[in-house]
């Protein structure tokens, strides 16, 4: 990959996380090409060779951007429940040209995000820092990444899975799980793409159990729920350039009979063209089910570029269901719409949370005359 | 009026309506097929026309054709022929440029009927290997992702917004199995008969989107051929036949009449064609043996060979053959609306397309490299044509990757797997496309149990003569 496409796949990544925020001192959004190169990539390749896991459970240090984020449903004792997102992304700065005499030389900048919505209305906490001096960091061994007071310790590399977020305001949220990783590769199968030589690669936990505190404002309170985490780094090797003018858009949904599924659809940005839809659910027992296009139904229920209602219906597991945005609060402060999930699956009603996130050029967040 | 009249005239008026119903002069009985004069053409000019003119007349444009990885490989197989840009590019693609001047890559016959044998493609043999089970359009959408507004783009996007339409038509279920009669039908729905226009909304109800599979007849054949289709369609003049599965972006009578015009030399050329010989070792006393056994028991249908050999042009019913039966009924029952608007059509002109409730019992040139048999390619190797009862219920290839199967010269055909269960019982997608499934609708391995009565000394002759032709 040249330097362009490298530059372009790192800013892909702050994108992922930082194109949502609106904070003043937020560093210049990507442009929208980086974005929606990346996010195709992501959708529909994988980086050159298999995932590699328990290593790639680790850093890598060598790739230019990398990505940890964790979405969870937190059940606050008497009271309603609380959606909480967390990111934190590394960009590699390439290694410098001649050694560096200040001790503030660096070679990476991690950035991390907080977001909830729940009873005391919606919040945003960001940390910015360079990866020296112990400031921030991403550690192989034992596989961790920090920034600032923020730490997420990411345990073994292979199932049971156990992840453990902490800040210094005294939030601690251990994440725990036994599922197989769920490789990106199986989602971009999904859509018809067997192999890439795209420079993205990563791998999704889902069915998570969470349990722990969750502090604001000083106020701690205890919380369990669930969860799904993924863990995404490219940049180093390969890339195709496509990805500009089309438009991507993820689900990711948690089904509350334990089910995960993880959708993307791929649409031309411009008018015209066929929407390609697919899927992958993660069931129960861990088995991993793959839906094509031709295998499912996927549509938006609202006009605009960045559609937050949404129709699934997958036939073969009898799953039909519509997704509203649980609160429109909560997309002012992150990327893409937290959804609310009903409707039917094998004839019984199912309900079920997730993350609707809708990137490609001329995307404007709801509401920003569309 | 006498009683006795009026029932005639009853009887009369009854069987007008019936044989209205059943379209006389559209459809055909079994039996032998009539010969048609077919056009002139230049067999030189038509090779080379085959190898270097687009008959598709969109695609993508070269620029972002090139700009995939891919593209830098030196195309493998390209017969000799190919010039100028068409050396580059692998033989299943042709350069076009468009009215705009934008350089193009079109896809092109030999994609369907090329195919690779002992190290070197053979011009009209079918690939049975093709995968249509991939979806397009993410590649589709891929290819045009990078292009700027401008002539480019929109040569791009009519290309990707016609095979966006036609997309679910194409796509099989299985590898190797052919959808290109069902494409033909899609489009066909999406144009007007008589101006050739293209509709983005269907203008009569299109064929179903999950396509019949079909094996890929030899090009060889054609020249014996009096009807081009397994089951007696495709009669009279056969070049603009040849043209309908590629007229994805021929939108005016005047388009059509220009390619016409070079392909009665395509034609010419196809009818040119001969099959390549058996590669290994042949035991002649055997096919002697053989020989015989194919006079006595095969020849009535499938023809001789040598210089007085002869070829019935039989359309063989249904009942009598015992094939699986959906192509033949779909195309005879559930398929007026095409008949309707072939005739009103350019490519009608000259041709009637006369389906009939049968198959068209082949010739046999060739037979031993175009594995898998009948026309829905259900039954892997010769061996087990001729044997109803070892004809596998599930198989698949035995291959690894996109290498082709060894070939097996006990049993003549690609060497498979025989397998327990069908495609419901696979765990993957990728497991489940490779699996030939009889049990579904369309794919049945039954009938055609003529080598049964013979014994196992006569098949294993009949196979050792088979090999010769």
């Amino acid at each position: 990959m040249g330097g362009r496409g490298r530059h372009r796949l790192m800013a892909l990544a702050a994108a992922w996380l930082l194109g949502g925020c609106e904070a003043p001192s937020a560093p210049p959004a990507p442009t929208a090409d980086a974005l929606v190169e990346g996010v195709a990539l992501v959708a529909t390749g994988v980086a050159p060779g298999a995932l590699r896991l328990p290593d790639d459970h680790a850093a890598h240090p060598r790739q230019g951007g990398e990505l940890w984020r964790l979405q969870a449903k937190l059940e606050v004792a008497g009271d309603r429940p609380q959606l909480f997102t967390l990111g934190i992304v590394r960009l590699n700065l390439g290694r410098p040209s001649r050694p560096q005499s200040s001790a503030w030389s660096s070679d990476a900048l991690l950035w991390g995000w907080s977001a909830r919505l729940g009873p005391d209305g919606p919040g945003l906490a960001q940390r910015r820092a360079r990866a020296t001096l112990g400031l921030a960091g991403a550690a192989l061994s034992p596989a961790r990444v920090w920034v600032r007071d923020w730490g997420l310790a990411l345990g073994p590399g292979r199932p049971p899975w156990r992840l453990v977020f902490e800040d210094a305001e005294g939030t601690r949220l251990v994440l725990g799980g036994s599922r197989p990783a769920l490789g990106l590769a199986r989602l971009g199968e999904t859509l018809g793409v067997e192999a890439t030589t795209a420079g993205l690669q990563g791998y999704l936990l889902s069915g998570l159990t969470v349990a722990g505190r969750l502090v604001v404002a000083g106020r701690a309170r205890p919380v369990t729920g669930q969860a799904w985490f993924e863990h995404l780094w490219g940049g180093g090797e390969g890339g195709t350039g496509a990805g500009a003018g089309l438009r991507l858009t993820r689900l990711t949904l948690q089904l509350d009979d334990a089910r995960t599924l993880a959708c993307v659809e791929l649409r031309r940005a411009e008018a015209g063209g066929r929407p390609i839809p697919g899927c992958v659910l993660v069931d129960a027992a861990a088995q991993v089910h793959r839906f094509r296009r031709r295998e499912l139904r996927l549509e938006p229920l609202e006009g605009g570029a960045r559609p937050a209602r949404w129709r699934l219906e997958i036939p073969a597991v009898a799953l039909a269901v519509e997704l509203t945005p649980w609160d429109d609060a909560l997309e002012t402060i992150a990327p893409g719409v937290a959804v609310r999930v009903a409707g039917r699956a094998e004839g019984r009603v199912i309900e079920g949370w997730g993350w609707v996130e809708s990137i490609g050029p001329g995307q404007r967040r709801r509401g920003e005359g569309e | 009026m006498h009683w006795r009249d009026r029932r005639w005239w009853t009887w009369g008026l009854l069987a007008l309506v019936l044989a209205g119903c059943d379209r006389p002069g559209e459809k055909a009985e079994a039996g032998r097929i009539a010969a048609a004069e077919q056009r002139p053409g230049d067999p030189v000019r038509g090779r080379d026309a085959l190898l270097n003119r687009a008959v598709v007349t969109c695609g993508p444009p070269h620029a972002a054709y090139a700009a995939r990885a891919a593209a830098a490989e030196a195309p493998a197989l390209n017969p000799a022929g190919r010039t100028g840009r068409n050396a580059e590019l692998p033989y299943m693609l042709t350069a076009h440029v468009d009215p705009a001047g934008v350089e193009l890559v079109t896809s092109n016959c030999l994609g369907c009927h090329a195919a690779p044998l002992e190290g070197e493609l053979v011009i009209g043999l079918g690939n049975e290997f093709l995968d249509l089970t991939e979806d397009p359009l993410v590649a589709i959408e891929a290819l045009g992702a990078g292009l700027a507004p401008g002539p480019e783009r929109a040569a791009w996007r009519r290309w990707a917004d016609r095979v966006g339409r036609v997309a679910d038509y194409m796509m099989t279920d299985t590898v190797g199995v052919n959808s290109a009669n069902n494409l033909t039908l899609a489009l066909m729905a999406h144009r007007d008969p008589q101006t050739l226009a293209w509709s983005d909304a269907p203008l009569i109800a299109p064929p179903p989107t999950r396509p019949l599979p079909v094996s890929v007849p030899p090009w060889w054949h054609l020249a014996k051929k009096h009807a081009l289709f397994y089951n007696g369609e495709g009669r009279g003049d056969h070049v603009r036949y040849m043209m309908l599965a590629s007229t994805t972006c021929t939108d005016s009578v005047a388009e059509a009449r220009a390619i016409d015009a070079w392909f009665v030399d395509v034609r010419a050329y196809l009818a040119t064609l001969r099959p390549p010989p058996y590669p290994y070792p042949i035991d002649t006393e055997l096919a002697r043996v053989g020989a015989r056994v194919f006079a006595d028991r095969c020849a009535s249908c499938h023809g001789t060979q040598g210089a007085d050999g002869r070829y019935p042009n039989k359309l063989v019913a249904l009942g009598k053959v015992g094939t699986d039966p959906a192509l033949a009924r779909a195309a005879f029952a559930d398929a007026d609306r095409f008949l309707d608007w072939f005739h009103d059509s350019f490519y009608g002109e000259l041709g009637r397309s006369r389906p009939g409730l049968g198959y068209v019992a082949p010739p046999l040139d060739g037979i031993w490299a175009t594995a898998p048999y009948l026309h829905n390619g259900a039954v892997p190797t010769l061996a087990d044509l001729l044997e109803s009862g070892a004809r596998p219920a599930f198989w698949r290839h035995q291959r690894s990757g996109q290498a082709l199967p060894e070939y097996d010269t006990e049993r003549l055909g690609w060497r498979y797997r025989r397998l327990a269960a069908g495609k419901s019982a696979a765990m993957s997608w990728e497991e489940r496309k490779h699996i030939y499934d009889t049990s579904l609708h369309g794919y049945g391995n039954q009938g055609h149990d003529f080598g049964d009565r013979l014994d196992p000394a006569a098949r294993r002759a009949l196979l050792e003569y088979l090999k010769t032709l």
